[in-house]
């Protein structure tokens, strides 16, 4: 019997057929495979012992030394706009020196603190006007300002929004291990703002201005989702330490909420945090569109370690008639 | 050079930093060894224009400037980029600047006046507290406008002669509309959802800079008192220039100014060296003894 060769059409059709077939099988990998873990430390204030916290963290995360000696990590804070009386807006600048603490003391060769502030041109007016900047000199650490930095093309692996490739700075291309270190608050256009919005930061103002708008116009919650499938952060750490709830980003009112939140997948982590915030995770659009394609965002599928959501709980004031905050309580 | 009674020294050396980093092929890169970069081009050819220094340099500056412009008049960050054209106004400045560069700055002009950021009726929507409909100057083409792309056009314009054309009147509509009612301005929100955004010095400078001699004093006093008050402790340059600048433009140059600027010059110390920007900001700054639109006007080729 001879062997029918196949036409152009049939073999497309077996190879969209084969990663279809390779696709389901990842969710399916994701859905019912090793769940992701967690990690929920408690610090009650600024003062704490943020560095054995995030050893802590980092070591239940089966992160260590082997995985970090010579490398270059890159932190990536959420540096919005800097006001006075107004600290609860960025990461706070002892969580980026616990981390950075942390980090070198395993062995990395260097330790870089890197963003693209959204709102001022000022980086370096943003960086001291938020403390950052006062803590990087002591402690000897080279701040990257991803707004201007020289870079580069990558294409975008999402294809949620109609951006056909992204341009960053090419220092996130360079670096080892980049951390996203978010801070916890609500949004007023996408409910919360975490890990995976704060990746938002990465895109250089000189090509998306300032504000980013060109993510605005296409899609807040396509572009999380595209900037996260093209470029995936290998941790991320969320200072819920003094967190922000009421009108985020930038007009809230902080919260005590008492946690640092930290886990490899971003959109678990994103969604524990919006547990602990009291707010369901699948009523936020882009979770529910992450889930089971760049993570889980099911209770049942991330492992908690550290302190139990039950334990942190701090319900986040949320604003009915902001439209991205109605009905996303958790019931 | 122009030395300002001893205190700008500094504008020496900046001044040399600047030439020094002139690219064989032409041009300005944002830092040491990097590539020609339009915005920086044109900023460092604005000062090397204004003190009147390295002429082979700056003509060379804006003859590969013009060479990157395209045929439509845009000047855009880069050859990727066609759609981010803000540094078109930065251009249009620098090319008013140097002989031979009439045309690239007519061109330019002319973009800026064909072009302007996305408009809406916004209708009984109150979730933005400004006027959606008044065309401005976006960053990016396809986006709205803003309060830093709209000044610089303003600038841009008015350097070329422009001051009194309609879309430097409605460019004017769009700056004080956006004026936080408190005094000053940020990117261009002043509510979101009722509730007030705060102001940022260095968009209140930018707006100041680009308003002088286009609407009444009154129509800005608060905004001049938050920057007046906000400058004092601000010695970053990129803010500290335009602070200073918006408020020179007003008559209300802080006394201190020149050692504000020269201590913001040595604060690379802390910051590493500076953008080709920012130098070139500094000496603006040093110089814009009654705002940048008069400063630009007389010294206009």
């Amino acid at each position: 019997m001879s062997r029918k060769k196949w036409s152009r059409r049939e073999i497309t059709r077996a190879g969209l057929a084969a990663i279809a077939a390779g696709g389901a099988g990842y969710l399916l990998y994701r859905s019912y495979g090793d769940p992701a873990s967690v990690f929920i430390g408690r610090a009650t204030d600024y003062r704490a012992d943020l560095r054995t916290l995030i050893e802590t963290g980092l070591k239940e995360l089966g992160i260590g030394a082997m995985e970090i000696r010579g490398r270059t990590v890159l932190l990536k804070p959420n540096l919005v706009e800097p006001h006075e009386g107004r600290a609860h807006i960025n990461t706070n600048p002892a969580v980026i020196r616990a981390t950075a603490e942390a980090f070198l003391s395993m062995g990395a060769a260097k330790v870089i603190v890197a963003e693209g502030a959204g709102h001022q041109r000022d980086t370096l007016l943003v960086l001291e006007r938020s403390g950052l900047g006062e803590v990087l000199h002591e402690d000897r650490i080279p701040f990257i300002d991803l707004n201007s930095a020289p870079l580069v093309e990558i294409p975008n692996k999402g294809w949620f929004a109609r951006l056909s490739r992204l341009t960053v700075a090419s220092v996130l291309l360079e670096a080892d291990f980049i951390v996203s270190m978010a801070k916890m608050k609500t949004h007023h256009w996408a409910g919360v703002t975490l890990s995976m919005k704060n990746m938002f930061g990465i895109m250089p103002g000189c090509v998306y201005g300032w504000p980013k708008n060109v993510l605005h116009w296409a899609g807040i919650v396509e572009s999380i989702l595209d900037i996260n499938a093209s470029f995936k952060a290998d941790l991320a750490i969320v200072d819920g330490v003094v967190g922000m709830e009421g009108d985020g980003p930038i007009l809230g009112t902080p919260i005590q909420s008492g946690v640092i939140v930290m886990g490899r997948e971003l959109a678990a982590v994103d969604a524990t945090c919006c547990r602990v915030m009291g707010i369901d995770p699948f009523k936020i659009e882009y979770l529910a569109r992450a889930h089971n394609r760049q993570g889980t965002i099911s209770e049942s599928r991330i492992e908690q370690r550290g302190e139990q959501i039950q334990s942190v709980s701090c319900p986040f004031r949320l604003i009915e008639t902001i439209p991205a905050h109605a009905r996303i309580r958790e019931s | 050079m122009v030395d300002q009674g001893g205190e700008t020294g500094w504008m020496n050396a900046a001044v040399q930093v600047i030439v020094s980093r002139a690219l064989p092929s032409g041009g300005f890169p944002l830092q040491p060894s990097g590539q020609f970069d339009p915005a920086s081009t044109a900023w460092a050819a604005i000062a090397l224009s204004l003190v009147q220094q390295a002429t082979d340099l700056r003509s060379q500056a804006c003859r590969t400037l013009a060479q990157s412009q395209l045929s439509d008049g845009r000047v855009s960050v880069s050859a990727a980029h066609p759609e981010t054209y803000w540094p078109t106004s930065v251009a249009v400045m620098a090319f008013n600047l140097t002989t031979g560069f009439e045309g690239a700055a007519r061109a330019g002009s002319r973009f800026l006046l064909q072009n302007s950021g996305l408009c809406w009726d916004k209708g009984e929507d109150k979730t933005y507290g400004h006027d959606t409909s008044l065309p401005g100057w976006p960053w990016v083409a396809g986006t709205h406008s803003w309060v830093e792309p709209t000044a610089l056009a303003v600038l841009a314009l008015t350097s070329s002669g422009l001051q009194t054309h309609p879309r430097v009147k409605q460019a004017v509509s769009v700056i004080l509309d956006r004026q936080i009612p408190t005094g000053g301005w940020n990117y261009g929100n002043t509510t979101v959802f009722g509730n007030m955004l705060p102001a940022t010095p260095e968009n209140t400078g930018l707006a100041l800079a680009a308003l002088s001699g286009l609407v009444a004093p009154a129509q800005v006093a608060k905004s001049i008192d938050f920057l007046r008050s906000e400058l004092q402790g601000i010695r970053t340059p990129f803010t500290l220039s335009w602070g200073i600048i918006g408020l020179a433009a007003w008559d209300v140059r802080p006394t201190e100014a020149d050692s504000w600027l020269g201590a913001s010059f040595r604060l690379q110390d802390r910051y590493g060296s500076y953008d080709t920007c920012l130098l070139a900001q500094l000496i603006v700054a040093s110089l814009a003894r009654k705002g940048m639109a008069k400063l630009l006007m007389e010294s206009a080729a």
